[in-house]
């Protein structure tokens, strides 16, 4: 019986683990989400510079999270998160608004993709 | 992970019923479940360590879920029969009171190929002597011949059959097994004397020793190294 409740503890601390991953993911990309949003709202007030830095900063919050990232998120997803982000600061930096808003849409994109494949949903169960 | 979780049981119990479905057959003598995990975790294990781009902890993940539902599945089992009927099935009497029963043999999918071809591996190539055949849980067919055909014993013909006990191992490739010597209540210097009997100097002679409880040796020298 012992082997038993062992076994159901592990699997309950699986889920548990789970679940927290999923938080833990809403968290990260809810943080990332506010630093767009603040460079988008910097970009429309013609702030180049601070939404560059909102953006920088959006950076930093998913790199210092790539102990979690890189053990819970798929990888295929990591990399394409880090691609957006090296597009949005180029078209920042090249075209200013004119070019950011593909970036930003694309970024989102990626990160909306890496948040739903920890969420349990048909689609991505199935 | 949730996703992997999930996706795991999914396969699982999916990969358990099918395999209900297609009968005893396809077990090769392992249990329902422990086929299933077998199928499963070799696959598994490998696809993190050919893909690098595969998180490790996406093989490991389902390797603990499927190694939790094989101990409680199999925890459950052993205390209910009608778990254990329904995951595992039932055992299948092919032949019963020496008449082949073909109902069962369909609904088996066993053909008379097969089971002649089983009857000449286990000795009882004349179907004539089988009183019962059981195609048992895990895959497994066993014959019970006639009372007539079955192999005469001692107590039948009421001899004595003496009983040396368990064989232990006291010299295994000239190395002294002491714990085994000291199971049988023996000690080095009654070995010594077993040695020095078979003309033997030390152990390192012998390839293979073996001792009863009641004293009867088994001895094999080592043969020269060519």
């Amino acid at each position: 019986m012992k082997r038993e409740y062992g076994a159901l503890a592990l699997l309950l601390a699986l889920t548990l683990l789970a679940l927290w991953n999923v938080r833990r993911t809403d968290f990260l990309i809810g943080q990332i989400d506010l630093s767009l949003e603040r460079a988008e709202r910097a970009l429309e007030a013609g702030d180049t510079e601070a939404a560059l830095a909102a953006v920088e900063n959006g950076l930093a919050v998913w790199h210092g999270a790539r102990r979690f990232t890189s053990v819970f998120l798929r990888h295929a997803d990591l990399d394409g998160v880090a691609e957006a982000f090296h597009d949005l600061r180029e078209a920042l930096m090249e075209e200013g608004a004119s070019g950011a808003a593909a970036g930003f849409a694309r970024l989102r994109y990626r990160l909306g993709m890496a948040d739903r494949m920890e969420h349990l949903s048909f689609g991505s169960v199935f | 992970m949730a996703i992997v979780i999930a996706r795991t049981l999914i396969v699982y119990f999916a990969l358990l019923l099918s395999m209900r479905l297609m009968g005893k057959r396809q077990l090769g003598e392992m249990e329902l479940s422990e086929f299933v995990v077998a199928a499963l975790i070799a696959d598994l294990a490998a696809h993190p360590l050919q893909d690098m781009g595969i998180p490790l902890i996406n093989g490991l993940v389902p390797i603990a879920v499927l190694f939790c539902c094989e101990v409680l599945i199999a925890g459950l089992s052993l205390r209910s029969v009608r778990l254990r009927e329904l995951l595992f099935g039932r055992p299948s009497f092919l032949i019963v009171k020496g008449e082949i029963n073909q109902a069962e043999m369909r609904r088996n999918r066993f053909t008379l190929d097969e089971l002649m071809e089983e009857l000449r591996s286990q000795g009882g190539g004349d179907i004539r002597s089988i009183e019962y055949a059981v195609l048992e849980t895990d895959g497994k067919l066993n014959l019970l011949p006639y009372p007539a055909e079955r192999p005469v014993t001692a107590a039948q013909l009421a001899i004595g059959a003496p009983d040396g006990g368990y064989p232990h191992i006291v010299i295994s490739d000239g190395r002294v097994l002491e714990g085994n010597l000291r199971l049988l209540g023996l000690d080095l210097a009654w070995l010594e004397g077993q040695l020095r009997a078979r003309g033997c100097a030390d152990s390192g002679e012998v390839y293979l020793m073996t001792v009863d409880e009641s004293r009867t040796v088994f001895f094999a020298r080592k043969e020269a190294a060519e």
